[in-house]
């Protein structure tokens, strides 16, 4: 008799491990192939983020029910507030000073 | 109160969390930094939320903050898709363009969580916010007719409707 | 023996990212970048507390990725032009 959760886990570990790859894997190549500073932002926002949530979760399914396993979850969830918060602020900066600036602004100032 | 007490219970589980092992010393010296931390950040930390509901009301709150979370989680993977596959296609083809969009909201934590929210939907990018006329400026990355924008604005809407019923006060 | 295939993958790609960075036409190309291989090395770090059976490089990976986060939350506040509240002249 073959006892099934072991295998079941290491195919659920081999799966988030697979996609993790390839996102990140996608993600030096879109930065590497698009043409604006936009469309890097997009490869950097939105593969990354699933990059690093697919090979996480890999990681916890591979560690099981502890504190290590609390602590990649907090790591989790940390990774996915502040990355897109980091892009947003690149794309603020860009885009704030490519604009001509406000004139009430210019006025306190 | 109410809020400190929610204070000390939330970073005496990070506490927890962070020593990594439980102990009579650990948990003595936590909870006398927690009561510190709480005494003094009661009531910076909740300043924006209004919680004038009973104990079920948060309840119901943190469920409903739960399923708009994980169905975020889920757009984040199909737009991940949708951006390597442009990545690795042979002559990728953008058409980029840039939005704004007018909003209704008054609240200002409210604005802040959907700019958040708004980079993790399919192809768009919060590029600014401008305070003065209250509308966001969008970025997309493969919208190519003007009938197709129209569609993309009101999935957005519907996304910000149910983004606003976080912070509203009867939920 | 499958945690060391998928750090020498995301090494790979790290080393591939780098080319944007010395390549990059303005700052913030170069910033992107170099925020992307911070993320590829925080999950590396994780990955190698797996590979020397080490609990306490996941307490590293929580501090870098605080330290991540500031670094590029200040950088973006300096270089902003002074109408907007930035420091640089």
């Amino acid at each position: 008799m073959i006892d099934f959760l072991p295998i079941l886990r290491q195919i659920v570990v081999y799966v988030f491990f697979l996609t993790g790859s390839y996102f990140l894997l996608s993600t030096a190549v879109g930065m590497i192939r698009f043409p604006d500073l936009y469309t890097r932002l997009h490869a950097s926002a939105k593969c990354l983020m699933a990059g690093g949530i697919s090979i996480l979760m890999g990681c916890i399914v591979l560690e099981g029910i502890g504190f290590v396993s609390l602590k990649l979850i907090i790591l989790l969830l940390f990774l996915l507030i502040t990355n897109p918060i980091a892009n947003h602020v690149i794309a603020c900066l860009d885009h704030s000073n490519t604009m001509t600036p406000n004139p009430i602004s210019k006025n306190r100032s | 109160m109410k809020k400190k007490l929610l204070t000390f219970m939330l970073t005496l589980g990070l506490w927890v969390v962070f020593a990594g092992r439980m102990n009579i010393q650990v948990m003595m010296f936590g909870t006398i930094i927690c009561s510190i931390l709480s005494h003094l950040l009661a009531n910076s930390v909740f300043r924006f939320v209004h919680l004038n509901g009973g104990p079920k009301q948060i309840v119901i709150k943190i469920t409903y903050m739960f399923f708009v979370f994980s169905a975020f989680l889920y757009d984040v993977f199909l737009s991940a898709v949708k951006v390597s596959r442009q990545a690795f296609a042979w002559n990728p083809s953008f058409s980029p363009r840039i939005v704004k969009l007018k909003t209704s909201d008054e609240n200002s934590s409210d604005i802040g969580i959907f700019a958040h929210f708004l980079t993790c939907t399919q192809g768009a990018l919060a590029l600014d916010f401008d305070p003065l006329h209250k509308n966001y400026v969008i970025h997309w990355i493969d919208v190519d007719s003007d009938a197709e924008a129209e569609t993309r604005k009101a999935l957005i809407r519907k996304q910000e409707h149910l983004v606003a019923k976080i912070f509203h006060s009867e939920g | 023996m499958v945690v060391l295939y998928v750090i020498l993958a995301i090494v790979l790609s790290a080393c591939l990212t780098f080319y944007r960075v010395m390549k990059g036409p303005s700052v913030s190309d170069r910033i992107v970048a170099m925020h992307a291989i911070g993320v590829m090395f925080l999950l590396v770090l994780v990955l190698l507390s797996y590979f020397f059976a080490r609990k306490i490089f996941i307490d590293v990976a929580l501090v870098y990725g605080v330290f991540l986060f500031v670094d590029i939350v200040i950088m973006a506040k300096y270089l902003r032009k002074p109408e907007q509240g930035g420091v640089r002249d």
